[in-house]
């Protein structure tokens, strides 16, 4: 089987939809090698790719020179049964592909926000053709259909996130004493932790929630701390800043920054409690990262969080609108009594798991 | 190390005696114990001859039986890693009688099931009854290195570590009429080709899961590389790599009986030997074979390392007359054809003599770090991929069958590029030699081009190179002679460089990182260099070099004809490498072993 994928960026980037494909890619060579199809990627954005993830011999990155981008995926679409459309901001393409040749399988991948809502034009009529839709979760099935009945519920198959098949499940869940003397912290001492990028136009992360949530916090664990790791732009590091000002927080909060791959899984360690009670996430890798390094987790019951903590089986859900929902889960997720990460981290990777992932990649080419 | 075979028959059940001759065709690679199981709900039998490692002890007895005597096996190989998994099983509580691997590959399936196959580097061919789901497992290691043959018909099984075990089973057992024509063009069986039909080997890395009693079969494969490359860093390659061999050897030396190592004078052995004086200072023992005619010696580098490392080192001398006494016993010896295998069988014969049980030998390095001359020819194949096919049919014109090769390039893939590079007759000359048409031949090549994965004509040249002559040369050739002629001789040889977290390591290394054209092997040179003299890595690459040029002259095929006329004359004026000989010869031999003069 020859397949086709295209796609925006996976390695010029770092965010959701960027591991979303780097294990994408990574998949679809696994099955190659597997026997199991063919498969080429072409890339708008990336120039090249990183082969850890996927073969120099079977990419091809433009760079963003996005019109010889679409002539070259129309021209090359002729040779493959299957093209994969990375993201309905491809739609054209994805059109251009099913016009020309209207006996390919199109199928288009959907990872949330993107589609929440009711799209019109070209992606109105990818979403119409494609022969499959592939969406992150249930969660993100339901809003397609919700906003766009043309769109038959029978061709969307639900295909949840996963972990990158390189990060590395630790084995001990010891806090790392390094980075505890790095910021100042002792081995005792409660930390909650968000791992997300911080945008001023995104407001739904619910950080700013647990901020607010801190000075209620440290009357009941006055040696709590919450860390924020993720890049901010310059807008929302000063609306940060403003509310730790406000609440008056500053000794009990800490923006990290950017983490690089290289320490995330030990930041992740440094948690006790995992927190990030978002409103708009398609599924969030960060908590089955979270969990895949046995940490607690809270997430937000509002959107495809849900599904990544198994309807609540692997952690707290909460509605990221209720502060005191928020502070007794926090309260509630630090006491916890009945706590063992090792079968956290199995359920994880049992459930969302890059083998998991890939089997059920294989089974959706393959029907 | 031992030797396996089993049956499971719905039509007549298996009798002691048919179970104990397939076991004992093989005594030769279990000398020191043997056992029969024979199962009372179903039909099935195993055979089992032992070579033992690992708890001398009768412990070590197999078929082995778990607790609850639901778990049987039978074991060939060794699990490298089984004490640290034994320990992981000693925490959840199993409980061990004795001291041998095969036991904790009992209960490592007892506790994951088949998923524990994962779990083990080491070399292996298995059978395992699980009464508990009524299923019967044939599993094989990562890299192929211990034989599994099978044969799965309509209500009855046969396998066995040997060919030649199925050969008892019926000893009018119907020969494969093309191997014959594999042979000539391959200089091997490329896998899943043996002389018998029906009777094919388990592939490597694979479990085969076998419901009972409908005999129904399924593939699960544990272990594929799949050539990403997180490693693009000279330093940290090279690093890793000297931890990664380093360990290996380590691993490789686990043994309660005598163990030492082949010692040619070329880089792997060298270094191996380097590395095992690490591991066991004053119980080194080396040895190494040589010839009465100097330009086949390598006694000059091998005394560089004895006195490098103080070996225990003996030097057996081959001569002729050895050669042609030990024919009819090389000939016994050699489970299935092949074109090489006799340096094998001289250096297994006297590491016993020497009183080794097992040795350790370099096969694999010049795969996996670049050591021959294919791969430096990659930029003539891709040249020769833009050419159109119908080009290399006018190759047909050359009159010598070298150059007739270069047709091999028309068939664009991996098998057309190794037949090219390793091929040993021309279609044309093959058809010849066997009465057949070229066309004959040319159906058998398209039928073989499934085996070669498309998957490969989308990786880096030199990797693709590095897969056939892992996949091809080492698999059918190399790990064949060595597992044959050594047990013949109730020897254990014992590959590091197929360590399984050595092999993952090394294909997780970028290729610009791990090969340099200039320089083979370059990545081993870096990563050892300075431990080892410099002599031994700057010199020109030997091989294992036999003076059989000569002694071959001395062998006739049966039986008179112009083929084997014309082919006596070329090795006469040297027109015809010796092994091109001896491959034909071996042709015109019946697949009963006999003498051929």
């Amino acid at each position: 089987m020859k397949v086709l994928f295209l796609y925006l960026k996976a390695f010029s980037f770092t965010g959701g939809i960027e591991k979303f494909n780097r294990s994408f890619l990574k998949a679809l060579h696994e099955l190659s090698v597997d026997g199991f199809m063919d498969a080429d990627a072409i890339s708008a954005y990336d120039k090249q790719t990183d082969e850890k993830y996927f073969p120099h011999p079977r990419f091809v990155g433009h760079g963003g020179g996005r019109p010889l981008f679409v002539l070259n995926a129309l021209v090359r679409s002729f040779r493959y049964k299957t093209v994969i459309i990375g993201h309905i901001n491809l739609a054209i393409v994805g059109n251009l592909i099913k016009r020309f040749n209207p006996s390919i399988r199109l199928i288009l991948i959907t990872h949330g926000i993107e589609v929440w809502q009711t799209v019109t034009g070209a992606k109105r009529q990818l979403l119409e053709q494609a022969d499959v839709i592939l969406a992150v979760s249930n969660f993100t099935k339901g809003k397609i259909v919700e906003h766009n009945p043309s769109v038959s519920k029978d061709k969307i198959l639900v295909f949840p996130n996963t972990i990158d098949p390189y990060f590395k499940s630790p084995t001990s869940f010891r806090k790392p004493d390094y980075l505890l003397r790095r910021y100042g912290l002792t081995l005792q001492q409660p930390v909650l932790l968000t791992v997300t990028r911080l945008a001023f136009t995104e407001k739904y992360k619910g950080y700013d929630k647990v901020i607010e949530s801190v000075p209620a916090l440290l009357r009941m664990n006055p040696s709590l701390q919450y860390v924020i790791c993720g890049k901010a732009d310059d807008d929302e590091k000063s609306r940060i800043d403003e509310l730790i000002k406000e609440n008056a927080v500053g000794q009990a909060v800490k923006l990290l920054g950017f983490i690089e791959d290289a320490e995330l899984i030990d930041h992740y360690l440094l948690a006790d409690v995992f927190v990030l009670q978002s409103k708009k996430e398609g599924f969030g890798i960060v908590f089955i990262e979270a969990l895949a390094c046995g940490r607690k987790v809270i997430a937000g019951s509002k959107d495809g969080s849900v599904e990544a903590l198994l309807h609540g089986e692997l952690g707290r859900l909460v509605d990221p609108d209720n502060g005191k929902e928020l502070i007794k889960a926090i309260e509630d997720m630090l006491h916890l009594a009945d706590y063992d990460p090792l079968a956290l981290q199995q359920k994880v990777t049992s459930a969302f798991g890059f083998l998991t992932y890939k089997e059920r990649l294989r089974h959706y080419l393959a029907d | 190390m031992c030797r396996i075979s089993g049956i499971v028959n719905f039509e007549f059940s298996p009798s002691v005696e048919v179970i104990t001759s397939m076991r004992d065709s093989m005594k030769h690679g279990g000398p020191d114990d043997s056992g029969i199981y024979q199962d009372t709900d179903f039909p099935l039998a195993f055979g089992f001859r032992r070579l033992s490692f690992q708890d001398l002890s009768p412990l070590g007895h197999q078929p082995m039986m778990d607790v609850s005597k639901k778990i049987v096996l039978i074991f060939n190989g060794e699990i490298y890693n089984f004490k640290e998994i034994r320990r992981e099983l000693e925490q959840k509580n199993y409980h061990f009688k004795s001291a041998s691997d095969s036991e904790v590959i009992i209960y490592a399936y007892i506790e994951w099931g088949r998923e524990c196959f994962r779990r083990f580097n080491g070399m292996f061919a298995l059978a395992l009854l699980d009464k508990r789901n009524n299923k019967l497992i044939l599993a094989r290691d990562h890299a192929g290195i211990k034989p599994l043959y099978y044969s799965l018909q309509k209500d009855k099984l046969y396998f066995a570590s040997e060919v030649r075990a199925f050969k008892k089973v019926d000893p009018h057992w119907p020969e494969n009429s093309d191997w014959r024509k594999y042979f000539l063009l391959f200089g091997h069986l490329p896998e899943p080709v043996t002389t018998l039909e029906g009777v094919i080997p388990l592939p490597k890395g694979t479990v085969l899961e076998i419901d009972l009693p409908s005999l129904k079969a399924n593939f699960h494969r544990f272990f594929t590389l799949y050539y990403n490359y997180p490693i693009i860093d000279k330093k940290e390659a090279v690093a890793k790599i000297h931890k990664a061999l380093s360990n290996a050897v380590e691993r490789h030396l686990i043994s309660d009986a005598p163990i030492g190592l082949f010692l040619s004078g070329g880089l792997d052995s060298s270094l191996l030997t380097i590395l095992a004086k690490r591991v066991i200072p004053n119980n080194l023992h080396t040895l190494s074979i040589i010839f009465e005619n100097e330009i086949y010696s390598e006694k000059y580098y091998q005394d560089i390392i004895i006195e490098a490392t103080g070996a225990n080192h003996r030097s057996y001398l081959v001569t002729e007359r050895d050669f042609q006494d030990c024919l009819p016993d090389i000939l016994d010896a050699m489970d299935q054809p092949s074109s090489d295998g006799i340096n094998s069988y001289f250096i297994s014969k006297y590491a016993r003599e020497y009183g080794l049980k097992a040795a350790l030998s370099g096969l694999g390095a010049d795969e996996l770090f670049g050591g021959y001359n294919s791969f430096n020819r990659t930029g003539l194949i891709t040249s020769a991929h833009r050419i159109p096919a119908f080009m290399f049919k006018a190759a047909s014109i050359f009159p010598d069958d070298r150059r007739q090769k270069i047709k091999f390039l028309g068939l664009k893939d991996g098998l057309g590029e190794y037949l090219f590079n390793r091929g040993f007759f021309a279609p044309s000359t093959v058809a010849k030699l066997l009465n057949c048409t070229v066309e004959e031949i040319d159906r058998l090549l398209a039928k073989m081009q499934g085996t070669v994965p498309i998957f490969i004509e989308k990786l880096l040249p030199v990797e693709r190179v590095s897969y056939l002559e892992r996949n091809l040369y080492m698999q059918n050739q190399l790990l064949k002679d060595t597992d044959y002629m050594s047990m013949w001789h109730g020897l254990e040889v014992r590959v590091p460089f197929l360590d399984r977290e050595l092999m993952e390591l090394v294909y997780s290394i970028h290729p610009d990182v791990r090969y340099n054209s200039n320089i083979p092997k370059a990545l081993l040179i870096q990563a050892f260099g300075a431990e080892m003299p410099e002599e031994i890595w700057r010199r020109p690459k030997q091989g294992f070099s036999f003076p059989l040029e000569q002694w071959m002259k001395q062998i006739v095929p049966r039986g008179s004809s112009h083929n084997a006329d014309t082919m006596r004359h070329g090795l006469e004026n040297g027109n015809i490498h010796w092994s091109r000989y001896w491959s034909y010869v071996l042709t015109q031999r019946e697949t009963s072993p006999e003498r051929l003069r």
